[in-house]
């Protein structure tokens, strides 16, 4: 079994956000891990939901953000780390 | 007027959560149609807006609800929450609303929200946001909603706050000359692919 990274999950979600990241004329090569995608513009309520689904789908999880300060939840740093430790135990 | 009015935090008052099955079909109303469509239909959006209601992390929570009493019986609510707070409720709603759904409904869901997309533009952090302002039906007129409307301003004053912001539907006059009257100005007008139109309405001190 692979184990999932913050990297791996960040790599997904910039991925995913590139249309949207570079319209608010960020690089999404060089995004800090303080971005807040949602406060920066580049997602809205509806791709809050978009993007939660995509993550779960892609990485075959069912996330549960109930220990997830809500706002980290569309904090680039702390969301691929948070999405990260939650694969953890299913793959352990 | 001679009822005595008072205004409450309904989190604050005894057994608040007996006015959730009230407050419910209230909120659907003024916020629709966006409620039925993001829902999915009327019976969904109330039993949806009952949970978030009783949830202290959703935007339409009990403890960010201003309710106007007279002679005891709850006559209305305004609900008012400045922006930071507002952004991290949206993502509790949000995340509420794909539990809710789970797997098997979450394509829907996906699909109704987009048919919401662009209808209500991120607030600046430094705005104090009113909505869902309601008077019970049969307590309507007697400048009940202007009240309720300058008691949410004036919360947000307390907590520091010189810039507000309102929505009102286009369709809705009443409520937009209300809020004109008040010194609120149509600064934006926003649609989405479903075909609601809203009026953004600020007011700067």
């Amino acid at each position: 079994m692979i184990q999932l990274g913050p990297s791996d999950v960040r790599g997904f979600i910039v991925e995913e956000l590139k249309e949207q990241i570079e319209l608010a004329e960020l690089s999404p090569d060089a995004l800090v891990d303080t971005l807040d995608l949602h406060a920066s513009g580049i997602i809205d309520s509806l791709g809050l939901l978009e993007l939660i689904a995509a993550v779960e789908d892609r990485f075959a999880l069912e996330i549960d953000f109930e220990d997830l300060d809500a706002d980290d939840l569309t904090v680039l740093g702390p969301l691929c780390r948070f999405v990260a430790e939650q694969a953890a135990p299913a793959q352990a | 007027m001679t009822a005595d009015r008072d205004f409450r935090l309904l989190s604050e008052v005894p057994d608040a959560q007996q006015y959730i099955p009230v407050l419910a079909p209230w909120i659907r109303e003024a916020g629709n149609p966006y409620f039925d469509a993001f829902f999915g239909g009327e019976t969904e959006a109330v039993a949806a807006l009952e949970r978030w209601a009783a949830r202290p992390s959703s935007e339409l929570s009990l403890t960010r609800t201003i309710g106007l009493f007279e002679d005891g019986e709850l006559a209305g609510i305004v609900v008012a929450l400045g922006a930071p707070e507002l952004a991290a409720c949206i993502k509790a709603d949000m995340l509420a609303a794909l539990r809710d759904a789970g797997r098997a409904g979450r394509a829907d869901l996906l699909q109704r929200a987009a048919g919401l997309s662009g209808l209500r533009p991120a607030l600046e952090p430094d705005v104090f946001y009113l909505s869902k302002m309601t008077v019970a039906p049969r307590m309507r007129g007697g400048g009940r909603g202007r009240a309720l409307f300058r008691e949410g301003i004036a919360a947000g004053r307390r907590a520091g706050y010189r810039r507000f912001r309102c929505e009102a539907r286009a369709t809705d006059a009443v409520n937009v000359r209300l809020y004109e009257s008040e010194g609120f100005n149509i600064v934006e007008r926003t649609s989405c692919p479903l075909g609601q139109e809203l009026y953004v309405m600020t007011l700067e001190e």
